[in-house]
């Protein structure tokens, strides 16, 4: 079996060819196996249907075998209108999906998409379900809170259009245990003269019941089309702005291990709020020495990761080389020291263009209804 | 020397069991907050990085890489049909029998995680059991790594280390399961609250095994956003702050009788904010005192100064207040019906 489906949901390579979503068409970034039936050709839910229609039963949950195809085939259904011939022989297992882009109901039939998007309940100025919870009133985005069991298949269906382009997103049916921030914005391709009306441009997910109190965000995903707007930043903004109102995290951070794509925003943001932070109260000050944990009650951020951001920023070194032993392997000395060099800080700043006089952020904490 | 002679506790260190608790191998900038010395001279020799993120600054590749990733289709939508609800197509309906069984699936997963948890906390408690007899020496190396099991400092020291760390962990599974009872309670109380008014999109067939529906999802919320976009933005602040109250209690200030006064929020970290009163009425501290007027609102934003040390959440008087006023009002009910009836 090999490694990425080891675990459930996830596949190795995209799955569905392109996704329709509301008038936007993109590809997936990473294939998806629970929106499927154990055929592994029929979306679920049509293949249960059309199962229960023929009396039968079928555990729709199976682990993909490593050559994408169930190990055992139930197949005795007819297959829909968009499972070509060639989507059957190569790596997708459906041509096209057709999301609704208000409340992420799925279909491989674009005539049924079509119907449902005029007609759909959330299909309003205002989104109909959560609780707000940020309103700039400037640039016009806002972040609503969902509870998972209180609104089951929205979120259920969020989570699975979200695994689409997360490479590691595990929970897709079971949402009673997460919260959901979902940010809406208005869609600067929709006609201006006809009513703007709030859409939903990405989310990230928060579990109520993880083991790590600290964690302040499980999942985050922008969806493309929205993508270069600066709203993942705003996310995860806002996630810590939630986590300094929630007890017990004080010091907070989003759920381990990273993806390649969280590495990379979260290196960003920590490394943006700790050049502010570190130039304010260390450098300006005139400080001769620091800890993390001084660093954590500025910034809200947990130890560990203040630690990998400085590393990442190339910020800290240690006082001796490695000393070679009488074995000839190396030892490190017992009371080595840590250095934080305010020259590789400049160096950092300057490569980073980086003005430790300006601070810029989505999040406009005047606009938080928390 | 391959063949020369050692003692097997020696060997044991070599082979450290990642099962017992490590202390000899920690970060000290994370745990023992050792002092970070800052310098001017440029170092990139010597770098620090023991998680490898100084390497990792490439970016990764985005999993698609044609232009036409995102296209806008140019599409004519169907005129919307006068016909009703039901014939939309999509129902809730459609999906119930399939989200239920897989959500069911993913239980029995999450079910696996939350017995290991048990599990595992049987094994800390039976631990700490140990660790507090008076043989705890006995038992202490299927614990913890011990490097020489005749050095009774060592020994002394990692007990009290153990300890430490096994309380810390079975307060994190206090925390947890806290948060569990919460989230039960919610799910309870929400159920109710939709049992309640009476729906008639249920029937029994729509119950799933937490015992609410899917088709819950379109119920007509009085706290939708769109009726809160209808408020101001103060007027919103002010609707949550009363909902807080609601739920987690009053807002303490503490008068401090030194110009300072300490204001203590269920929610927010607590705060020293500056007074204009200098009285020295001794004034007792009760849970319901009157929450900082806006004068000194704007006095936190100049003055405030955070204490890190204190937790928001460890301030429960006001919950347990809440619990007693309810037996307060009934008994001040009870002494007012009472002095009335001797009235009359």
């Amino acid at each position: 079996m090999g490694k990425s489906s080891e675990f459930y949901g996830v596949l190795e390579q995209p799955n569905i060819r392109r996704i329709c979503f509301g008038k936007y068409e993109i590809d997936s970034w990473y294939g998806n196996a629970a929106y499927f039936g154990a055929d592994h050709k029929t979306l679920g839910y049509k293949k249960i249907t059309a199962n229960e229609k023929n009396g039968q039963l079928i555990t729709a949950m199976r682990k993909p075998s490593l050559n994408g195809h169930s190990t055992t085939q139930i197949d005795n259904t007819t297959d829909t209108a968009s499972t070509t011939p060639q989507s059957q022989s190569s790596q997708y297992w459906l041509d096209k999906l057709y999301v609704c882009e208000y409340c992420f109901k799925y279909t491989d039939v674009e005539q049924e998409c079509q119907a449902h998007r005029i007609s759909c309940t959330f299909n309003k100025t205002y989104p109909p379900v959560g609780k707000l919870m940020y309103r700039d009133e400037y640039s016009q985005y806002i972040i609503t809170k969902v509870r998972g069991f209180e609104n089951v298949l929205f979120t259920q269906n969020l989570c699975l259009f979200g695994k689409l382009f997360l490479d590691n997103k595990s929970v897709y049916y079971n949402v009673d245990p997460f919260d959901f921030y979902i940010v809406y914005g208005h869609d600067p391709t929709d006609d201006e003269s006809s009513n703007l009306k709030f859409k939903p441009m990405g989310f990230f997910s928060k579990e109520v019941l993880s083991w790590d109190c600290d964690n302040n965000l499980a999942c985050i995903c922008v969806f493309p089309p929205f993508q270069r707007k600066g709203l993942g930043n705003l996310l995860i903004e806002f996630s810590y702005e939630l986590a300094a109102v929630t007890a017990g995290q004080k010091f907070s951070g989003p759920e381990f291990p990273l993806s390649p794509f969280g590495k990379i925003s979260y290196y960003n943001y920590w490394s943006k709020k700790l050049t502010l932070t570190l130039y304010e109260h260390i450098i300006k000050e005139g400080i001769i020495s620091f800890n993390l944990t001084e660093i954590a009650n500025l910034t809200g951020f947990r130890r560990e990761d203040i630690l990998i951001t400085l590393e990442y920023m190339k910020v800290l070194h240690r006082s001796s080389r490695k000393r070679a032993s009488s074995k000839g392997s190396t030892t490190k000395s017992e009371d080595e020291n840590v250095y934080f060099s305010k020259a590789n800080f400049q160096k950092w700043c300057s490569d980073n263009h980086i003005d430790v006089k300006q601070e810029k952020s989505m999040l406009n904490p005047n606009y938080l209804v928390l | 020397m391959p063949n020369e002679r050692k003692l097997r506790s020696k060997d044991e260190i070599r082979r450290s069991n990642p099962t017992l608790f490590n202390f000899e191998k920690i970060n000290k900038l994370l745990f023992r907050d050792q002092p970070i010395k800052v310098t001017s001279s440029l170092n990139f020799e010597n770098l620090y990085n023991e998680s490898g993120a100084s390497s990792s600054s490439q970016q990764p590749k985005v999993p698609t890489s044609k232009a036409n990733s995102v296209v806008i289709r140019e599409e004519l939508l169907p005129r919307k049909s006068k016909g009703k609800a039901r014939d939309v197509p999509l129902q809730d309906s459609n999906y119930e029998l399939f989200h239920k069984r897989m959500k069911k699936e993913e239980k029995k997963m999450t079910n696996i995680d939350r017995q290991r948890i048990l599990n595992e906390c049987d094994t800390l408690e039976t631990s700490l059991r140990l660790l507090e007899q008076h043989d705890w020496v006995k038992h202490i190396r299927s614990i913890t790594q011990i490097y020489d099991p005749h050095n009774y400092k060592e020994l002394e020291y990692k007990k009290v280390l153990t300890i430490y760390e096994i309380k810390r962990l079975l307060k994190k599974y206090a925390s947890w399961k806290k948060r569990e009872d919460q989230l039960m309670l919610d799910i309870k109380q929400y159920n109710h609250k939709i049992s309640h008014r009476g729906e008639n999109t249920f029937n029994a067939g729509d119950v799933v095994s937490n015992g609410h529906s899917i088709h819950n999802d379109l119920e007509p919320n009085s706290d939708s956003v769109e009726s809160e976009f209808s408020l101001s933005l103060d007027e919103l602040k002010n609707k949550r702050k009363s909902e807080r109250c609601q739920k987690y209690g009053q807002i303490i200030k503490l008068k401090l009788h030194n110009g300072l006064s300490l204001v203590i929020d269920p929610v927010f970290p607590p705060k020293f904010i500056q007074t204009l009163d200098t009285s020295t009425k001794t004034t007792p501290v009760t849970s319901n005192s009157p929450e900082p007027k806006d004068t000194s609102t704007e006095e936190v934003a100049k003055l405030g100064i955070e204490i890190p040390n204190i937790e928001p959440h460890n301030f429960t008087i006001s919950q347990n207040w809440k619990l007693h006023s309810k037996e307060w009002k009934s008994e001040r009910a009870k002494l007012r019906n009472s002095l009335h009836a001797k009235h009359n």
